[in-house]
């Protein structure tokens, strides 16, 4: 039932009959008229028939934005046959007419709802909030998708009025429902956030993340955390990271960077400058933070020249060639950046899928013709700084600013891309960055290429092909008519019917949880801290890459953790669904991960120190006080960590492995533990 | 087709049941592996004529991750080859003084070296105990420069790319998008019945989940190398509890597709992991070294320790993925690569010392695979991606100190260069993965079943193809 028509008619029953009138409550939320009013149900008010032509013309009382078909019946089959349509622009009386072929037919009058924009809103709802079903993003005062613009209308205290007059009650996110969206939107809910969101409201909520006034950086929240210097220890990084993601208030920016850190990858594994260096660590993902809301071309740029880029992918001190040795430019960056950073291998549909040729073949994006051009595209880059020629070597602040641009060195000639795109001879290295990076962008495979990725970093392992194309739309043009706009990507994702209806899916939906991110969680859901002041977070084992198979800035190689087309053997690849997080949910690591977690749970997350004041202990205080009540103390977790959605199989065990248990602390830990390891908590739906 | 993982106690009855689905299933449809299974139906029903089962024998698949520079591994060294070599390889050509030079000449009269970073790997070249397959890759059906260059022949999807070509290399369906199986995954799902059965897959990686190990009913065992872990609070007294809550966690019945995948797999990761704990525990112990620092060498003692536990783990079958990363070398080349050949070589040097000692030499053969070999000309300081290739076959049952296919010209500009020293492929990985399915008793009427794409190649029935195993 639409949430509008539930609030219009508080106490409705789907399978009663509130008003006696013939007509379910259930069949009038789908013809939009009044549960409680016998006169308000669709039904034909009169039929007259005329001559010249024959025709015969059913009357009815229509609601706008509904759409109403006359059926006729084939008295041979029994089939009905869909005759004439009207979607009704208006409440009030309605007709349709059908010319007379027999003496005798049987026909009926069929409502139902229609989304002609595809935007997860019927056109009756959009009727309403006077918005429009032609366009997904109607509303021009909101700039934003017409689902999020009605979500958030929908959101707050006292009444909204609809446009017919009528008022509905406004309301704020319940605890569980905000648990739920903190869980796809930030890295874990506190008691903190859910009271802030339950206040104020998802939608308004999102506003202040999106519009963050204090932004996290990791370097700044690596070296203010102790006094250890940061470049002695490689694994420092770490600490910054958690101490970002345990304490900072730009929750959504923060995930956004990390989640694009899974695209645009670098890594410590298999880099000897990005792992012995944390501050370098830092500066490459924070280039990530600094535009994570910002602007996908401009931070492609700027991912293009930093330094580490440089180092993982090769390109820095790529020269432009020399036949005579026959010295080529390096081409890998040219292919990843392609690949994996823009517009992959095969050409897409807006709504993800591959596109097919006339045999029913993939059409590649490119070939290696391409390759080599764009790989001279990405020559003459080397240090910056203190640097006087393209290959003069630099101390390790080189390391931490962006490679500059030697034009000695940078292939000259034109760059032909795909074939027949020009990227003219003459020009500056700069500019020939510049004009690629333009036309990557502007190519229609990067919107679906990366709004599918996204998605499935936050709210669905396997998004719907109607969930893409949507947050597709909003990459190509945010309202404004700019693209790759990650804000509006941000909010296009969250602020989906697919991520915000938990049914949307049925058993498809939701996404498994990365489970470094589960990590973050459960430390966020029982505020984590040391006993250092102010509190510290030195999470800097080297084992999460081994036991969780994951750790920022860790992935094995430029294809990340997992594939984004990762089917693992079994149901979900016979039916064809994506899972990427289960292929790193190996045997081994799938007990490694549940003691890890039981580990922390018991008794606090081991530093890389022993000292015992380094250990981040969770606060169990509110567990404790309901122990004795294993019924409280499960539903207080199931509200905290599962969003009121624990399965009676799961509420069950878990509280018969409390009730076994002699002291609070056992019973909480208990608890704790097997609800973060069970399926519930694991998969987001 | 109900893919999930047999119960043991029912595994005869599923793999029955499971094949009477699949030729159901290829009435009415064209999926791959259902006309496979349609094609073994109706080609041999016999399947299972295999070698005794007591003749224990394992597959060790080394994939050398990101693209190993395989011409430099094995170069010429008379002094035209090395000429053309150092000339296509400008800066990253090693100096001809680093190879051992390995015995015999090629028939067009060039002589080969190893490099000297891989000392062990060239005497057992000499004590015939290892050979290569030359200039090996990725190919839908023959494929000339002429064919390439003008678009008559199918080529690899997503040729030059990691990802896809892994995924080829791994499958050996170059021609699928998106491949559900990998080869030794096939090949398992028809052996498997030469096992006893129990938790533990015959296939076991070292390497993580990987599609080479993927079949429609086995999927690979993946561990890490430490071997087998148990649940901390599985065996001791005071979390019995907890173990009971956790066990009726993951034999619930969820109604989300991904609550019920990961029950599943957890699941399977227990009990597993309880029968190889206790199948180690009593196997053969393994006394040889390993170098604990070298990851690839602490991957393959886990191979060798389980290979060791073979009979405990009741398995007269076994296949092996272990992976090394570090390949894509497209810069520095020259101070990277030697070092991971070295370790490479010590790897699989203390491997076989391993194997040696356990007596069945025999029984085991370690064949490298690599995504593809790269540019012979160079960037500057490294290589870019490219397509045919050098790997190396180990083995007290290989037909050591030969090379086997076609070590290619390696003037930039030959008839078989795409492009930059990108060689076309003068053997296909079909015919390289045959003899080595062949070896590990896999009849040539089933070998269709396992490398569809192999007839274009060489005609199944006339059993090996390279003749190497």
């Amino acid at each position: 039932m639409s949430e509008i028509w539930s609030r219009l008619h508080p106490g409705a029953v789907a399978f009663a009959d509130s008003d006696g009138d013939g007509a379910s409550d259930f069949l009038e939320s789908i013809a939009g008229t009044d549960p409680f009013d016998s006169q308000s149900l669709l039904r034909i008010t009169s039929v007259e028939t005329l001559r010249d032509p024959a025709v015969v013309k059913f009357h009815w009382q229509a609601v706008n934005g509904k759409r109403y078909a006359i059926d006729g019946l084939d008295p041979q089959d029994g089939g009905w046959t869909e005759l004439e349509t009207l979607i009704s622009t208006e409440t009030g009386p309605a007709s349709l007419q059908l010319p007379i072929a027999d003496p005798s037919a049987i026909f009926r009058l069929r409502v139902g709802d229609i989304d002609a924009d595809g935007d997860g809103l019927t056109a009756w709802e959009e009727a309403l909030l006077g918005l429009s079903d032609a366009s997904p993003a109607s509303s021009t005062s909101s700039g934003r998708p017409d689902f999020s613009t009605a979500f958030r209308r929908l959101e707050g205290e006292g009444d909204l009025t609809l446009s017919d007059g009528r008022a509905i009650p406004k309301r704020l996110p319940t605890r569980t429902e905000a648990v739920r969206f903190l869980a796809q939107s930030s890295f874990g809910a506190d008691e903190d956030l859910i009271v802030r969101v339950t206040d104020i409201g998802i939608g308004a909520w999102l506003d202040e993340q999106l519009n963050p006034t204090v932004t996290t950086n990791t370097y700044a929240a690596m070296t203010g955390n102790g006094a250890i210097t940061p470049s002695i220890y490689p694994y420092q990084w770490s600490r910054g990271w958690w101490r970002a993601a345990m304490t900072g208030p730009d929750q959504v920016r923060q995930r956004m960077g990390y989640a694009l850190s899974q695209i645009l990858v670098v890594s410590c594994s298999g880099n000897d400058f990005i792992r012995q260096s944390a501050p370098t660590q830092a500066v490459y993902y924070d280039i990530l933070l600094s535009q994570s809301l910002g602007n996908y071309r401009q931070l492609l740029e700027k991912v293009s020249y930093s330094t580490q880029m440089g180092f993982y992918l090769s390109h820095l001190r790529n020269r432009r060639s020399d036949p005579a040795l026959n010295r080529f430019p390096d081409e890998n960056y040219a292919r990843e950046i392609m690949q994996l950073f823009t517009i992959g291998l095969w050409e897409l549909n807006p709504d993800g899928s591959r596109k097919l040729d006339d045999s029913g073949q993939p059409i590649p994006t490119y070939d290696n013709t391409t390759i080599m051009e764009m790989a001279k595209v990405f020559t003459g880059l080397s240090f910056g700084g203190t640097a006087t020629t393209f290959f003069t070597p630099v101390n390790t602040a080189a390391y931490l600013i962006p490679m500059k641009m030697w034009d000695e060195e940078h292939e000259p000639g034109e760059k032909i891309l795909f074939g027949e795109t020009v990227i003219p001879a003459g020009q500056t290295g700069a500019k020939d960055i510049s004009d690629a990076l333009d036309i990557l962008c502007a190519h229609p495979n990067t919107a679906p290429f990366l709004s599918r990725q996204l998605i499935q970093r936050f709210t669905a392992s396997h998004p719907s092909p109607d969930y893409i194309r949507r947050v597709s739309q909003v990459w190509e043009n945010n309202g404004s008519g700019v693209s790759g706009d990650l804000k509006a990507v941000m909010e296009a994702i969250l602020m989906d019917p697919e991520a915000r209806n938990p049914a949307t899916d049925g058993d498809i939906a939701g996404k498994i949880r990365e489970p470094y991110l589960r990590t973050v969680a459960l430390m966020r859901a029982f505020k984590a801290r040391n006993s250092r002041t102010p509190p510290t977070f030195p999470v800097v084992t080297q084992n999460f890459p081994t036991i969780l198979g994951q750790q920022p800035l860790w992935a094995p190689s430029v294809f990340n953790f997992y594939s984004p087309d990762y089917r693992p053997v079994g149901e979900l690849r016979a039916q064809g669904i994506t899972a990427p997080e289960l292929e790193i949910a190996t045997a081994s690591r799938m007990i490694e991960t549940d003691n890890f977690l039981q580990r922390v749970i018991d008794r606090g997350m081991d530093p890389f120190t022993t000292a015992a004041a380094d250990i981040l202990h969770l606060d169990f205080t509110t567990a404790l006080a309901l122990s004795s009540d294993s019924s409280a103390l499960v539903d207080y977790l199931d509200e905290l960590l599962t969003w009121g959605t624990l399965s009676p199989s799961t509420r069950s065990a878990v509280t018969a492995a409390v009730n076994a248990q002699p002291s609070p602390e056992l019973k909480v830990e208990t608890a704790v533990h097997l609800i973060i390891e069970s399926p519930d908590f694991v998969v987001l739906k | 087709m109900n893919p999930s993982a047999p119960d043991p106690s029912h595994r005869f009855i599923n793999r029955r049941r499971f094949l009477g689905q699949a030729s159901c299933a290829a009435v009415g449809s064209a999926s791959l592996i259902s006309s496979l299974l349609n094609l073994r139906l109706l080609g041999d029903l016999s399947a299972a004529e295999a070698p005794e089962s007591e003749d224990y024998r394992a597959l060790v698949c080394v994939f050398l991750a990101g693209g190993n520079d395989s011409f430099n591994m094995l170069a010429p060294v008379d002094p035209t080859g090395y000429a053309e070599f150092a000339t296509a390889r400008g800066s990253v050509a090693p100096p001809l003084a680093n190879y051992l030079p390995l015995p015999g000449q090629l028939p067009d009269g060039r002589s080969l070296g190893v490099h000297n970073s891989m000392p062990r790997l060239a005497s057992l070249y000499t004590e015939g105990k290892a050979a290569f397959v030359a200039n090996v890759g990725t190919l839908v059906e023959p494929t000339d420069l002429a064919s390439y260059s003008n678009g008559s022949v199918k080529l690899p999807l997503g040729l030059f790319s990691h990802s896809d070509q892994q995924m080829h290399w791994q499958s050996s369906l170059p021609d699928s998008p998106a491949p559900g199986t990998g080869w030794a995954g096939r090949m398992a799902d028809l052996l498997d019945e030469l096992n006893d059965g129990g938790p533990v897959s015959m296939n076991v990686s070292l390497g993580g989940v990987n599609l080479f190990q993927c079949g429609t009913e086995i999927i690979p065992f993946a561990i890490g190398k430490s071997g087998a872990v148990e649940l901390s609070y599985w065996n001791s007294g005071s979390y019995i509890p907890r173990r009971a809550a956790m066990e009726s966690i993951m034999d619930a019945q969820y109604n989300n597709i991904f609550q019920r995948a990961f029950a599943n797999m957890k699941r399977q990761a227990v009990s597993g992991n309880a029968d190889f704990k206790t199948a180690l525990a009593a196997g053969t112990p393994i006394t040889t070294p390993f170098t604990a620092a070298n990851d690839l060498s602490a991957q393959l003692q886990m191979v060798a320790k389980t290979i060791g536990a073979r009979n405990e783990l009741g398995k007269t079958r076994q296949t092996f993925f272990v992976t090394m990363g570090g390949w894509d070398l497209h810069g520095s080349l020259e101070a990277n690569h030697p070092a991971l050949l070295g370790a490479l070589n010590t790897a699989i040097s203390e491997f076989q010392d391993a194997i040696t000692a356990m007596g069945i030499d025999q029984q085991v053969t370690l064949f490298s695979a690599s995504d593809f070999a790269r540019t012979l000309s160079s960037n500057g300081s490294g290589t870019d991606h490219a397509w045919g290739g050098n790997q190396f076959v180990i083995g007290g049952a290989v037909k050591g100190g030969q090379i086997y296919g076609t070590y290619p010209e390696l003037a930039l500009g030959s008839v078989l260069d795409t492009g930059r020293g990108r060689l076309i492929p003068t053997t296909s990985v079909d015919q390289y993965f045959a003899d080595l399915a062949l070896w590990m008793g896999v009849s040539p009427s089933n070998l269709p079943l396992i490398l569809p794409n192999l007839h274009r190649f060489h005609d199944p029935a006339a059993g090996p193809s390279l003749g190497f195993l």
